[in-house]
């Protein structure tokens, strides 16, 4: 072995990777060769080097204990639905088996209903075709409206006691949600209104930036599903978002209420949005 | 008896063996982007990825280097950035080991200031970081795997998709231009003056 050799495998010994006889003869060669033991000396001290300085990072407790918290969530309820499932089919059995014993009339009027429901349901289910969740094409819709003026707010101000007001006959009815005040420096209320999105009560928020406008959505208790859009988590918080007529929309979930925000900004902007001027609100 | 409530007790052994790596997971998270907020949301999606890849996983195959390889995945795809390998440079037999032939030339003469020689260990966590920080990242992320990380070449070669051999090569190119730019960072600051 000569120091040529020893040094082409230089890296293959400090890292372990060589076999027990390469290892050996190279071993035997540092013991009687000052210049290459100087060398691979620096090469092992350097490694260490790096190795100690680069791993000072220990992840936040915060951070560990979400991620704890969403794969002990996502158990739970696989669990739930393993229990509920052979129930119903025990259900619908012991359903089947009286209908024989009642009258044909009742048979054929119950054919039909199950044939509705199918009908129903393939028609629910089956994604029609090009057509984007319902929520992201409402959302992008009604901010279109709102930045081309043609959507009339109920209310032009800036002050979340004035909106409160406005909102407080819905609270009376069932509406929970409450209106988030908005701590962000260049964001203002701009105006509010009341709709019906799916049938569930819905606020909707115009905000007003410095040179964008920005539409709020809350609907209370919506059971839409955004599972299906892509997602990002950010400081912890998984937001979905999705695209349409050129608007981004990021939405989130808090307890039962579905937010989004959309306007032309960039995504990320948004969630820093949501996360500083809007998140702070309800976590009070 | 265990206590139920707590959420930890819900998790299966597999998770519970997964969320032992997640410092290591973390600090390849920082120096992949940089900043600790993208790290931490990097470091939750590649748990939840795991969740739902689980049944891709191959009992009794590496753990640790699995996660390492859906972590790189996951970054590659919410960055959007290639790692795309490196061109090939051929330095000249003075450029092979770097830093050592850098100070063992410069120590023979007395052009140094204060010190007579600027010891590797002296470097302290900012350079290491910037060095590591300036590399490109198909540099970057082995010299992570294997100096910090302890992998095997095979191991890193399961997480980036390559042979042993480009892993080798790789590594040493990376361990060569990380002692570049160690030295400049030192001449930089004033640790070092050169002729």
């Amino acid at each position: 072995m000569n120091c040529e050799e020893a040094t082409r495998q230089l890296y293959e010994y400090l890292d372990n990777e060589l076999e027990e006889k390469d290892y050996s003869k190279i071993k035997k060669h540092l013991e009687v060769c000052r210049k290459c033991c100087e060398k691979f000396e620096f090469e092992q001290v350097l490694k260490k080097v790096v190795r100690d300085r680069a791993r000072i990072h220990r992840v936040p407790q915060s951070v560990r204990e979400n991620i704890v918290k969403q794969l002990s969530g996502r158990h739970e309820g696989g669990g739930r639905a393993e229990v509920f499932v052979p129930k119903l089919e025990e259900r619908n059995k012991k359903g089947l088996f009286q209908l024989f014993r009642l009258r044909r009339a009742y048979i054929i009027e119950a054919a039909l209903i199950l044939l509705l429901i199918s009908v129903l349901s393939i028609y629910f289910t089956f994604p029609k075709p090009g057509s984007s969740p319902p929520i992201v094409k409402v959302a992008a819709e009604r901010h279109d409206n709102f930045v081309n003026d043609n959507m009339h707010l109920d209310l032009v101000s800036s002050d979340r006691n004035e909106i409160r007001k406005h909102f407080r006959n819905l609270q009376r009815d069932n509406f929970a949600i409450d209106v988030p005040e908005c701590k962000g420096r260049d964001i203002k209320l701009f105006g509010c209104k009341k709709f019906n999105l799916a049938g569930k009560k819905s606020a909707y928020v115009g905000l007003k930036g410095n040179h964008n406008k920005i539409s709020l959505e809350m609907m209370d208790g919506s059971g839409m599903n955004i599972n299906k859009l892509k997602h990002e988590f950010f400081k912890g918080r998984p937001y979905y978002f999705g695209r349409y007529k050129g608007y981004n929309v990021v939405l989130w979930r808090h307890g039962k209420t579905l937010y989004s925000l959309t306007s032309k900004i960039h995504r990320k902007e948004l969630m820093r949005m949501a996360e500083k001027a809007i998140c702070p609100y309800y976590e009070r | 008896m265990k206590d139920f409530d707590k959420p930890e007790s819900k998790l299966r052994e597999f998770e519970l063996d997964a969320l032992k790596y997640i410092d290591s997971l973390f600090n390849v998270a920082m120096r992949m982007t940089r900043n600790k907020d993208d790290a931490e949301d990097l470091v939750q999606e590649t748990y939840l990825k795991m969740h739902r890849f689980l049944h891709t996983f191959n009992e009794g195959s590496n753990l640790k280097a699995w996660l390492f390889k859906i972590l790189r995945n996951t970054f590659i795809n919410l960055y959007r950035k290639k790692i795309r390998e490196p061109q090939e440079i051929h330095y000249g037999n003075n450029e092979e080991f770097y830093l050592f032939n850098r100070i063992t030339a410069d120590r023979t003469d007395d052009n140094f200031l204060g010190k007579s020689t600027i010891g590797i260990e002296e470097y302290l966590e900012e350079e290491i970081k910037y060095a590591l920080d300036n590399l490109p990242l198909a540099f970057r992320e082995v010299v992570l795997y294997s100096d910090v990380e302890g992998l095997s070449y095979e191991e890193i070669s399961s997480i980036v998709g390559c042979p042993i051999g480009t892993v080798k090569s790789r590594l040493y190119r990376a361990r060569r231009a990380l002692q570049k730019l160690l030295w400049n960072y030192a001449k930089d600051k004033g640790y070092l003056r050169e002729k």
